[in-house]
């Protein structure tokens, strides 16, 4: 193990004991060809370092609505106390879009933030836009959810006989599609890439 | 807060039945694990598969004698290394995932832990003892040729070792 690779292990654990939330990824990005020592460095920490002192109240929420079998994503924007429609006017204001697109992009939001959209799709300054709305680290937005909607999620935390499935998310329907709304849909990864 | 101070409030959580908190108070570390290994999103959708499956064990009445914070961390990389077979056949696994899960996997889990700490904790030869004995598997002979003592030290260390054992695996 180098010099370098536990120099930054010492940094990454020193901040997080401090109570910091320093991100491993930007750490292997330092480490070079050396990312998969300080990867098992850092895995093997992670394990094994006590949890914090009291949860984060993002995290609070985003597990409340796990446990309710509810997107993780809506539970942090409620957690935050933020409406649909002041995420929709942050991502038209930040990717500088016509006021006249907010209604798409907030139909999209809400289709996103069901897990009805691959978020791998979905443009970075969309993400970028949607973490500053919540007032959140951008890796702190959670849309890695299980694919398929919630089923997974729902049938697990809930009584199956009872748990509603993603056909069963009530949505604003579809408005036919119109060549000025294009750009906007594209943003959340939809149509031709 | 130490570790030990750690798991001893998160048994205390599961008690009380507050897996919200519980959850919330592991989300960082699992996620932050996840992601390295597995990259956004795969990374957070394993979170959430472990997550669930640990809910759905919790609400069967499950009780586990190993720490939460292992056993989720546990389940973490079990749930990585399905989804990285099932997603990322070519590619080589990450380094540190465990061996697949098989039937009795956690059961399995608990017990070596189980095992390890009650030898931990006794005293420093009967200790050894106990280790080349369930941890090594040598037989009796090869454990006083090992230490340089009497067979009969051996067989005397392993029971009270034994003794010890028994009590903490007792459910």
């Amino acid at each position: 193990m180098s010099d370098a690779v536990m120099t930054l292990f010492e940094e990454f654990a020193s901040r997080r004991a401090r109570g910091e939330r320093p991100d491993p990824v930007d750490y292997l990005a330092r480490a070079g060809a050396r990312a998969a020592d300080l990867a098992t460095l850092i895995d093997r920490y992670l394990q094994e370092a006590p949890a914090p002192e009291a949860p984060a109240p993002e995290d609070v929420a985003v597990v409340g609505a796990l446990l309710e079998g509810e997107p993780a994503l809506l539970g942090l924007r409620r957690g935050r106390g933020v409406r649909v429609d002041a995420v929709a006017a942050r991502i038209v204001e930040a990717l500088g879009l016509d006021e006249g697109r907010a209604t798409r992009v907030k139909r999209l939001y809400q289709r996103l933030e069901a897990g009805l959209l691959d978020p791998r799709r979905v443009d970075r300054r969309v993400l970028s836009a949607v973490a500053a709305a919540l007032g959140v680290a951008e890796r702190d937005v959670p849309l890695g959810g299980p694919r398929g909607a919630r089923e997974v999620v729902v049938a697990f935390a809930r009584d199956p006989a009872s748990a509603p499935s993603a056909r069963d998310v009530e949505l604003p329907p579809e408005p036919p599609p119109e060549e000025a709304d294009a750009e906007v849909d594209r943003l959340f990864g939809l149509g031709a890439p | 807060m130490t570790v030990e101070e750690s798991d001893a409030r998160d048994a205390r959580l599961l008690a009380e039945g507050d897996l919200g908190t519980l959850f919330a108070l592991h989300l960082p570390a699992l996620r932050d694990r996840a992601r390295m290994r597995m990259g956004w999103p795969d990374g957070d959708e394993a979170v959430q598969r472990t997550l669930a499956r640990l809910v759905a064990e919790l609400a069967r009445a499950r009780r586990y004698r190993a720490p939460f914070r292992v056993v989720a961390h546990q389940v973490l990389g079990w749930t990585m290394r399905a989804m990285w077979t099932e997603r990322r056949p070519e590619e080589p696994l990450p380094p540190g995932l465990p061996a697949p899960e098989t039937d009795g996997s956690i059961d399995a889990l608990e017990t070596r832990l189980t095992v390890e700490a009650a030898i931990a904790r006794l005293a420093p030869r009967d200790a050894e003892v106990m280790r080349l004995r369930v941890m090594e598997g040598l037989e009796i002979v090869e454990i006083a040729e090992r230490l340089g003592v009497k067979r009969n030290a051996v067989d005397q260390a392993l029971y009270r070792g034994r003794a010890v054992l028994r009590r903490e695996l007792e459910p």
